[in-house]
């Protein structure tokens, strides 16, 4: 099953280059690019894994746990580096460098919703070395 | 004293500066968000939305020059859609499409 990928959409190339990876490709569905904080209210339920930065204006620490509770995973990209992003996103299932090549994301996204939804209580970074 | 996010050292004079600072922050990040989703928008093309219909498993109701074609959204192509798992739309044919469910 492919699944639902909702990414909240930023300035910042990751964002651009996972999006061009997820529709030339076929191993998630990418069902939104989500603008504000009530856009992602309104999709609760309908999209699997949410892929966000930590440069997100909107972006609560909260967030992700949030969303853990109401069934959806999340994948947090921040700066390499960026230790104040890198809270922001510390409740996502997964954590990413922006640098991360958007295959890898991908792949995550897919290892999340095969799995329906994150049942860790502390997020996952993914080590450099096992890029 | 409350936590800083932009002074390290917590300086209890700096506090009125650091909230000035992250308000800024704030206001930078969210005006470049909203710049990129407009970017985001004005760089789409038909088949990005088609693409976006066809994840979504919409039902899609496509004009072309010549009539009215609904159905389930099978399939994109490079330069034609599939609907209904029998119909082949080309691209450059469509006037316009709705997701009708």
């Amino acid at each position: 099953m492919r699944p639902m990928v909702a990414t909240v959409v930023t300035a910042r190339p990751w964002e651009a280059a996972f999006v061009q990876a997820a529709t030339a490709g076929a191993r998630v569905r990418l069902v939104a690019r989500i603008g504000d904080a009530p856009q992602l209210a309104r999709l609760i339920g309908r999209f699997d894994v949410l892929v966000v930065g930590a440069e997100t204006a909107w972006l609560e620490p909260w967030i992700p746990g949030a969303l853990r509770r109401l069934g959806h995973s999340s994948i947090g990209v921040h700066a390499d580096g960026d230790t104040v992003g890198a809270r922001l996103v510390d409740d996502a299932c997964l954590r990413f460098d922006e640098d991360t090549p958007p295959e890898m994301l991908i792949a995550g996204a897919v290892s999340l919703g095969q799995s329906r939804t994150c049942n860790s209580e502390r997020s996952t970074t993914v080590p450099q070395t096992q890029r | 004293m409350t936590t800083s996010h932009y002074e390290p050292n917590d300086h209890p004079d700096l506090q009125s500066l650091d909230e000035h600072i992250g308000r800024q922050f704030e206001d930078v990040l969210a005006a470049e968000q909203y710049a990129a989703r407009i970017s985001a928008q004005r760089r789409m093309t038909l088949r990005d939305r088609l693409v976006r219909a066809e994840d979504l498993t919409c039902d899609v109701a496509i004009q072309t020059t010549t009539g009215t074609i609904t159905g389930p959204l099978s399939a994109v192509g490079a330069d034609h859609v599939l609907v209904g798992g029998r119909s082949v739309i080309a691209i450059a044919h469509i006037v316009c499409f709705e997701q009708t469910g």
